[in-house]
């Protein structure tokens, strides 16, 4: 009794690490779109609206999903409070915490927080233009990873699950 | 006002403007030039700011700001947002969070001849303090009200004389009522929000209860606009100067709309001799004027109160340097 539990225990946590990274996967892929979709009001804030950053800050919050609202929310009450910091400070403190949360790598936290951070000149267009070469790079990543990440997936929970076999196997 | 004088600067500079936050009301101007000493205008005395905040009158212990100071500087009045301000840019100035103005100097880039893309390589920058002192109009009220209605009025004044500030507060009286007029919805065309200093486009000096502003808008196409959409009792225009806008001007006053507006100038022969104006002063468009000018002390006063005799169209002076106060 006590060998079936501890079989059917390795055989399911086996599962499980494939299930994890197979939903990582998904959930990574998941905030490339969001992160596609907030560069995309982005965009049109600067090019419609003539906002400064932190007035995008306060009215992207208002537009997009919990982490980047909350952060959002934050970088603009901080740059509200005029201590002095500067934008890229106080956003890279705040938005590379929250991002550290996430299931993302470290390239797809830094091409996000470029493309916000991206100085640029004074000109409006040429800060868009630095802005969609980007969002270019973010598109390339999304639909490279949609292409892989459905067989990632299933390939990880089949090993998983394979894995979990073998095992089990080896110890009977 | 909301902001400190030294929230205007990023933290690591603030050290330089300490004595300068104590002295906030008195402080006009504040001039840094890349590698030139830091100056500080207080009315009309001009002091050098050492690097530990003190003021000196010895330019060789002064503060000499490096191209990376002057550029830190500006992206953090630029909220670090410097392709949002690219049209004011374009004229040379930007104005910042409080109603300041900051002029800005460097290489010009220009898109065609004759016209201006941005300022790069930005070597200096002057910025202009807006202050608001209640009150300050409030010696001039009888002279723009007869039987309790109003004089469309004219402001003129050299540069750094006050025509704003004294614009701001006739706004917020007219706007509040007082004893020699009732309250009316005051329309504000403020292109360089500098009347009503708007920071995302709520107003932070106070222009009274009844007070439409039209923020960052030309002043001519603004004008039109406010009296279509907010039909206004007064307009207010800051810096009357071009065609457009005295075109603007002459038919609000045809729709029965009472101005006040200011206009650079050393007195009214002066204005006069603007293109335009001495037609639109002809006309009757404007019945009062208000001349600023700073006496012997550098202070800034209304140095004279004309009206327009509607009889033969002449001016005559009601008040002179003096009785009508001083702001």
């Amino acid at each position: 009794m006590v060998r079936l539990v501890g079989f059917s225990m390795i055989g399911l946590s086996c599962s499980g690490l494939g299930l994890w990274y197979a939903w990582n996967l998904r959930q990574r892929l998941y905030h490339l779109h969001a992160m596609n979709r907030i560069i995309e009001l982005l965009v049109s804030l600067l090019q419609y609206g003539k906002s400064t950053l932190p007035e995008c800050c306060c009215q992207l919050a208002g537009q997009v999903e919990e982490p980047y609202r909350q952060a959002f929310t934050r970088v603009y009450r901080e740059m509200a409070e005029g201590r002095g910091h500067s934008f890229t400070e106080v956003y890279e403190g705040v938005m590379g915490e929250a991002l550290r949360e996430l299931p993302l790598k470290e390239q797809d936290r830094q091409l996000f927080l470029q493309c916000v951070l991206e100085q640029g000149s004074g000109d409006g267009q040429a800060r868009v233009r630095l802005i969609r070469r980007q969002q270019e790079l973010l598109r390339e990543r999304i639909a490279r990873l949609e292409a892989e990440s459905r067989e990632k997936g299933r390939m990880a929970v089949g090993l998983g699950t394979l894995g979990g076999l073998l095992l089990i196997i080896i110890l009977l | 006002m909301n902001t400190s004088l030294t929230d205007i600067f990023p933290a690591a500079y603030r050290i330089y403007f300490k004595t300068a936050e104590g002295r906030a009301r008195q402080v006009s101007e504040i001039r840094l030039r890349t590698s030139r000493p830091a100056i500080l205008m207080e009315g009309s005395r001009e002091v050098f700011l050492r690097e530990d905040g003190a003021y000196t009158e010895h330019m060789d212990q002064a503060w000499r700001p490096d191209r990376q100071a002057l550029s830190e500087i500006v992206s953090h009045l630029c909220q670090y947002s410097l392709y949002a301000y690219e049209d004011e840019l374009r004229q040379g100035y930007i104005t910042i969070e409080g109603g300041h103005r900051v002029g800005i100097v460097g290489q010009a880039v220009q898109e065609s001849p004759g016209s201006i893309r941005t300022i790069k390589h930005i070597s200096a920058i002057n910025i202009r303090i807006a202050h608001q002192i209640l009150g300050a109009a409030t010696p001039v009220l009888p002279y723009i009200y007869r039987r309790g209605s109003m004089r469309n009025t004219l402001i003129v004044s050299p540069p750094g004389c006050g025509k704003t500030t004294m614009l701001r507060d006739l706004v917020r009286q007219i706007s509040g009522g007082s004893a020699y007029g009732p309250a009316r919805t005051v329309g504000v065309v403020d292109e360089r929000s500098e009347i009503a200093g708007c920071y995302m486009g709520q107003p932070q000096n106070d222009l009274g209860p009844r007070s439409d502003v039209l923020d960052a808008c030309p002043k001519a196409l603004g004008m039109m606009m406010l009296l279509r959409s907010m039909s206004p009792a007064v307009l207010a225009v800051d810096e009357l100067g071009s065609g457009e806008e005295i075109r603007a001007v002459r038919m609000a006053a045809s729709c029965g709309v009472s101005l006040v507006a200011t206009i650079h100038g050393m007195d009214m022969q002066d204005v006069q001799g603007k293109p335009g104006m001495g037609a639109l002063l002809s006309e009757g468009i404007f019945s009062c004027l208000l001349v600023l000018r700073r006496d012997r002390q550098g202070r800034c006063r209304v140095g004279q109160v004309l009206h327009r005799r509607q009889i033969d169209g002449t001016w005559e002076e009601v008040a002179g340097d003096g009785p009508a106060g001083g702001i």
